[in-house]
């Protein structure tokens, strides 16, 4: 397949707005700003685009939720606030093609009737928020922000949001909380966002994944048809699979939806390192289901695939583990990350995540009791679906998936006080 | 009105009103820290979770809004068990302090554990240290670690009193309050972040340490401190203090919707020393040969009675004048105007405290200018000169230029601006006859010839009327000590001793006789007079309803 999103990946610097799209530069959002705005969501809609987050839901039914005849302001903001462990995709977009999430960002907005957008950037990235700055001052200055965008009476303006390092501004009413100005707070749902009193400022706004926005201007150009015809029916198109671990070449890369996950490792990231055997994945990033290697080898990395079998696309950040990685271990890891990561607004996350991440770690150096698997799922329990936001599920998936696949690994430390993956002193 | 099922009982709701708020009022209790129903609702506790039919996640029942028909289940097994994990999780890092705990007795962390918690723990990690008795403000103090996160407090100080001085710092499970380095908690409404914290976090410097909370005895009382009458409990315990029987060790807000809603002040709440003072009027005195002798209360009405009437048989009726007190109940008032007027025909009557509009805001949120609990009731009686009468000034003029030889004073002397008592306290040693009805030792004990030992408002039955012209009861605490009795006993006794008709068997005969001679209280019956009081004129007339305190 042709790589679209990804296509400028190998540049030194990220495209200028001259070289943008071979030359042709904005030439969808020319062609989204003489159709409605009803139209554009329309062909979003009909191309099936779902959202490159995690959640996957789809895009054009989520701009459709924008009450049309809203009499106030409204907001677009692009989540590229990219901080779940295993994902780095979204970067390659940032640092090498920005004008195409600010095209994609602008087409949104008009669809939406946004007259200010906002790109809401994890604060690590220091680089790509310098990239976007610059691309956004580029696009003003071609007169593709601002007022009267290419003469067609469209109105709007963008600018770049650094966060402030916190994993859960990714989520997006905690996102909008920070834009705000606000600690980065998830918000109580309902209203959703997209209903009035629930967005920035109390306004209608919609939120999407830079991904996402950026597949907007190809399906405006191309047409739904194109995107449609890529990968499986229900969630087709290019998909981004940033793939890290226990493979021999790691890296990102863009293949149809749908593609097997066996492919990806062993064709595109050239098989196991070491040539290790594969003990476990975690298909979307690290709030995903874990898969055993004989699930991994079996499933296509698209949406309804993976849920069939009790996992998720997610962010498509691919973790591949071999047979040296303790599956505890692992689980400890991702605990720490989110124990330090809950925000400390609702209950269960913030006092139930470290007393699992505890737990664990208590299995984990050898000092685990009888039950103590038990007590792992009752807290998950008590947590997951309790809390204001997702966060709180994201970090019990894995304990229950892990323990679900892995059981006998943790009943083997409990019963030998001893990682038996370490090897004896 | 439509209505939804809460545990199989059908709960009525109006729109906009969610789960909790409709089940409150129906009486059912479901458990919550972070919802108050003065403030923003944050739903961040999530110990109000309910299961609802067709909805795969449990939902906050503080948030949610109920649709008509809607099955709601707070006693559902995995609601239970949701509960119990939320408190499991709130314990992991509060401490068991109970026991040293100044909220202990009325923390919602200690009743909820007992009420839907594990009796064992399974938390077996340290659980953390946060800041301890840190000292946030002149009247709060601050232990983090029993702090639950609600965000009750911050919501207070952000949405009722704007300033905003409490904010969370750190993430995750480090989270804590605190205040922003050198900007203390120093508003006139800070106490109420006491009552609005749900555990023991937020305590008032005044109460720390000093009873538990069980110990306590509670009456329904108003707040004397300014016309806004604002609800209160006056919490105290029996105690031989000094010569008193009881010592009030708090005062804290009652919820009055009609009124001050869930906060009362500082001032009101802080305002009790006075009540346990080793300068409170135990004993009635008479002042003999320029020493003051005690005597027992009885035997000073009955021998200031004669002395009264013989004034006014000798120098007439218009050689006697009333003064009484906004800071004294209507009853009282009221009495004192029967005494003065209907019986010994003098028209000269006054009050102590504002005449005219008493409504005037000192701020936006509850405090009054005036600062007497009863101007308005004092207006709504008459406490005022008849046709021809003097007021208050032309009474101290009168009694300058020897016209008036005999003075009746209503007082809470402590609580009299400084000048007004001076001057009558100068009145009161000039007249022949001076006799003082007070519940503290001031200048005015000193020169009134008979000072009749009276109780405060806190120790008495009788009604105050606001601003607004809402009339509301005061309950007593425990009877005072020593020689002190309520006002309107005394007064009733002066009159019984003088031979005039008097047969009050108690507080409320002279309320439901004032109720009805008086035109502002025209068609109120003390019967209208309910948690919340009662509006007086006719229009407006409204029976006290709503929750119980």
């Amino acid at each position: 397949m042709e790589p679209v999103l990804l296509k400028n990946v190998n540049s030194p610097k990220p495209i200028g707005i001259d070289a943008y799209n071979d030359g042709k530069g904005y030439e969808a959002l020319k062609k989204a700003l003489d159709m409605k705005p009803a139209e554009v969501i329309e062909i979003v809609k009909s191309s099936g685009l779902r959202g490159r987050g995690g959640a996957g839901f789809s895009t054009g039914t989520k701009w459709s939720f924008i009450p049309a005849d809203y009499p106030g302001a409204r907001y677009l903001a692009c989540n590229a606030d990219e901080s779940e462990p295993g994902t780095f995709k979204d970067r390659q977009i940032i640092e090498h093609d920005p004008h195409m999430i600010i095209e994609g960002m602008a087409i949104g907005s008009y669809a939406i009737g946004a007259k200010k957008a906002y790109i809401y950037i994890r604060g690590e990235f220091v680089y790509g928020a310098k990239c976007l700055q610059n691309a956004i001052d580029e696009a003003y200055q071609k007169g593709m922000l601002g007022k009267n965008i290419m003469n067609k009476g469209f109105d709007l303006d963008m600018a770049v949001v650094r966060g402030g390092a916190a994993y859960v501004c990714g989520e997006e009413t905690a996102l909008l909380s920070s834009i705000e100005g606000k600690r980065g707070y998830p918000k109580l749902r309902p209203p959703f966002p997209a209903n009035p009193g629930g967005g920035l400022h109390g306004e209608p706004s919609i939120i999407n994944n830079v991904e996402t926005l950026a597949c907007v201007p190809h399906i405006i150009v191309r047409g739904a048809a194109w995107f449609k015809s890529i990968g499986p029916e229900k969630g087709p198109g290019p998909k981004i699979f940033g793939v890290s671990g226990h493979v021999k070449k790691p890296g990102v890369f863009e293949l149809p939806m749908g593609t097997p996950l066996k492919d990806i490792i062993y064709n595109h990231c050239g098989g196991m390192l070491r040539d290790n055997k594969l003990k476990a994945v975690i298909p979307g990033g690290s709030s995903c289901p874990v898969l055993t290697a004989e699930e991994a080898e079996n499933v296509n990395m698209d949406f309804d695939s993976l849920a069939a079998i009790g996992s998720m696309l997610g962010s498509g950040g691919v973790i591949v583990m071999d047979e040296t990685v303790c599956m505890v271990n692992a689980l400890y890891n991702l605990e720490r990350f989110y124990a330090h990561e809950s925000c400390g607004q609702c209950t269960p996350c913030r006092q139930g995540v470290p007393w699992i991440k505890d737990i664990v770690g208590r299995i984990e150096h050898g000092e685990g009791q009888e039950g103590d698997i038990d007590l792992l799922l009752d807290a998950a329990d008590n947590i997951a679906g309790n809390t204001i936001c997702p966060l709180g599920d994201a970090a019990v998936f894995p304990v229950r998936s892990f323990v679900k696949k892995f059981r006998s690994e943790f009943e083997e430390h409990i019963r030998q006080k001893r990682c038996p993956m370490k090897k004896k002193k | 009105m439509p209505s939804f099922t809460l545990n199989g009982i059908p709960v009525p709701f109006n729109k906009g009103e969610t789960i909790i708020q409709a089940a409150d009022r129906a009486g059912i209790f479901i458990p919550r820290f972070c919802y108050h129903p003065a403030l923003k609702i944050e739903g961040n506790c999530r110990m109000c979770l309910v299961e609802i039919q067709g909805m795969p996640k449990l939902q906050s029942a503080c948030s949610t809004q109920p649709r008509d028909g809607m099955v709601v289940s707070s006693t559902s097994d995995k609601v239970k068990k949701a509960v119990a994990g939320v408190l499991e999780f709130t314990l992991t890092t509060h401490p068991l302090d109970c026991p040293i705990c100044d909220q202990s007795g009325e923390c919602d962390l200690q009743d909820y554990s007992y009420m839907y918690g594990f009796a064992k723990s399974r938390f077996v990690f340290d659980k953390g240290q946060k800041a301890k008795h840190k000292i946030v403000g002149p009247t709060i103090i601050l232990d983090a670690e029993r702090c639950v996160l609600c965000s009750r407090c911050v919501r207070f100080l952000r949405d009722v009193t704007g300033t905003g001085e409490l904010g969370f710092f750190k993430r995750g499970i480090k989270t804590t309050i605190d205040i922003y380095p050198g900007k203390p908690i120093d508003n006139p409404y800070s106490g109420n972040l006491d009552d609005v914290c749900p555990v023991g976090a937020l305590t008032t410097r005044d109460f720390r340490f000093q009873v538990r909370a069980w110990d306590l005895d509670r009456a329904q009382s108003i707040c004397p401190d300014c016309a806004a009458g604002c609800n209160i409990i006056v919490e105290s315990i029996g105690a031989k203090v000094y010569k008193l029987g009881y010592q009030v060790y708090r005062i804290r807000p009652r919820p009055n919707t009609e009124i001050n809603g869930y906060f009362i002040c500082d001032e009101g709440r802080f305002d009790y020393q006075w009540l346990n003072s080793e300068d409170r009027l135990w004993a009635s005195t008479v002042t003999h040969e320029g020493h003051l002798d005690v005597i027992r209360t009885a035997a000073a009405i009955a021998r200031a009675a004669p002395a009264l009437k013989e004034i006014v048989g000798k120098h007439g009726a218009a050689a006697v004048a009333g003064i009484g007190s906004a800071r004294c109940t209507n009853e009282e008032n009221f009495l004192l105007k029967k005494l003065i007027r209907d019986h010994l025909k003098s028209p000269h009557l006054d009050f102590v405290g504002a005449h005219g509009d008493v409504s005037a805001m000192e701020d936006k949120i509850l405090r009054r200018v005036d600062k007497n609990p009863n101007s308005k009731g004092c207006q709504d009686i008459g406490i005022a000169p008849e046709e021809g009468g003097r007021d208050l000034e032309g009474i101290l003029a009168g009694v300058n230029s020897g016209d008036i030889k005999a003075l009746v004073v209503l007082s809470v002397g402590h609580k009299m601006p400084a000048e007004t008592r001076g001057k009558i306290a100068a009145a009161l040693g000039k007249v022949k006859v001076g006799i003082l009805i007070d519940c503290m030792k001031t200048e005015l004990v000193q020169n009134a010839q008979w000072t009749i030992a009276a109780v405060a408002y806190a120790e008495t039955h009788g009604t105050y009327t606001n601003y607004a012209g809402r009339l509301q009861r005061l309950q007593p605490t425990m009877p005072l000590g020593g020689e002190a009795r309520p006002g309107w006993e005394i007064l009733r006794d002066l009159m019984k001793a003088m031979k005039f008709d008097a047969n009050y068997t108690s507080a409320w005969a002279v309320t439901r006789e004032m109720l009805a001679k008086t035109a502002a209280y025209a068609g109120l019956d003390i019967k209208d007079i309910g948690p919340q009081g009662a509006a007086s004129g006719a229009k407006d007339k409204q029976a006290g309803t709503g929750e119980k305190p």
